[in-house]
């Protein structure tokens, strides 16, 4: 395991209760340039600029902000979810096509987003972000990216990490996105 | 394979304005428990409890409207004076680094004492980006003006809770790093982002 920090996602796909897809955790590879303008800026306590989830450039106000967690039905704040296949840049500031909340055609409805106590072992610090999202659009949806907004006080809300990832959600199915942060020594 | 947030540090040593010695910089390994606990307070907005730089357990919540705004207002904050109370820090002690270290071994503290280093500003410049990577540098020049040789061989960085309190989130045990009397240890930290 490589030390240092990284970013992983893994999801399960279930229906009537059953878990029926389970993928192994991967690698994420893409915190984008917000995730770094949000960290220097708490850290150097100083208020720098990122492009917020809207295109417009924005100056840290707070700087506690790295807030994630999210009520059901928000789709602008926590991890997300879309149908864009566009590469991964390091300038991305949303998702390319995000999927909506609800349950009409091509859309999900999003749960609350968790951020779980931290776990540690011996070696490891590990942080997990989990949200569901339910397909009752009556047709199947395939996500083709995933992410996490964050949000600041004001509140403006930006990206931190974008991957893609094919995941096919039939009508009915559950999907459970889980991204792992974890330290390791 | 790089981490999607490599950490790195070098240092270098200079006697006045001579340059004495300066390595490339190395990976890091040590993201402490409370860089983890500040990260799940900052994140989910829920009470956390960390030890703080004395071993004491602190319980409070991050919520910055509480704090009332401005720039002091960092969950994070490294930025520091000439203190050795926070900021990046140093120290003698080689125990292997721990995830549940919330302290230096042997902290070297701020002056001109025997054993003693003057410890300037920590920094941290803007954040930079390319096609490929962000990134962001802190940075803090040590002085021997102990009168005798000092070796430093751990590093860490500590921040100051808005709420109160000083907290590690980051060792690491170095090797030795012999500062001589009258020379001076600049020490940087790379946070690095790569797609």
């Amino acid at each position: 395991m490589n030390p240092g920090l990284n970013l992983y996602y893994q999801y399960n796909l279930s229906k009537n209760g059953k878990i029926y897809k389970k993928s192994r955790k991967r690698k994420c590879h893409s915190f984008v340039v917000a995730f770094i303008q949000n960290l220097g800026g708490m850290l150097g306590s100083a208020k720098n600029t990122f492009i917020d989830t809207g295109n417009t450039s924005r100056t840290e106000y707070h700087l506690n902000d790295f807030k994630t967690s999210a009520n059901s039905g928000v789709a602008y704040l926590g991890s997300v979810v879309g149908t864009g296949n566009a590469a991964v840049t390091i300038n991305d500031y949303k998702l390319a096509t995000a999927i909506a909340h609800g349950s009409g055609a091509g859309q999900l409805l999003y749960s609350a987003c968790t951020v779980a106590i931290p776990s540690f072992t011996d070696t490891t610090g590990t942080l997990i972000v989990s949200r569901l999202f339910t397909n009752s659009s009556g047709g199947t949806i395939t996500v083709e990216e995933i992410g996490i907004y964050c949000k600041d006080s004001v509140p403006y809300y930006y990206l931190i990490a974008r991957d893609l990832s094919t995941i096919v959600v039939t009508d009915g199915t559950i999907l459970t996105l889980n991204y792992i942060i974890q330290t390791t020594l | 394979m790089k981490d999607n947030l490599e950490l790195k540090w070098n240092y270098e040593i200079k006697q006045g304005n001579k340059l004495i010695k300066r390595i490339r910089l190395k990976k890091c390994k040590s993201f402490t428990s409370n860089w983890a606990q500040t990260l799940f307070g900052t994140m989910s907005g829920r009470q956390v409890t960390m030890t703080d730089f004395s071993g004491t357990p602190v319980t409070f919540t991050f919520n910055a409207s509480s704090y009332g705004g401005g720039a002091d207002n960092s969950s994070f904050r490294v930025t520091a004076g000439a203190t050795s109370s926070y900021g990046l820090v140093v120290g003698t002690g080689i125990t292997a680094a721990a995830i549940a270290d919330y302290a230096m071994d042997t902290q070297i503290i701020h002056g001109t004492g025997a054993g003693q280093l003057s410890h300037g500003t920590t920094t941290v410049s803007s954040p930079s980006a390319t096609a490929t990577e962000a990134t962001f540098r802190i940075t803090r020049i040590f002085t021997n003006s102990s009168g005798g040789d000092i070796n430093v061989e751990e590093i860490g960085l500590v921040n100051l809770q808005v709420g109160g309190g000083y907290f590690l989130i980051i060792r690491d045990v170095t090797g030795t790093l012999a500062v001589l009397n009258g020379q001076s240890l600049t020490i940087n930290y790379d946070l690095t982002t790569t797609i």
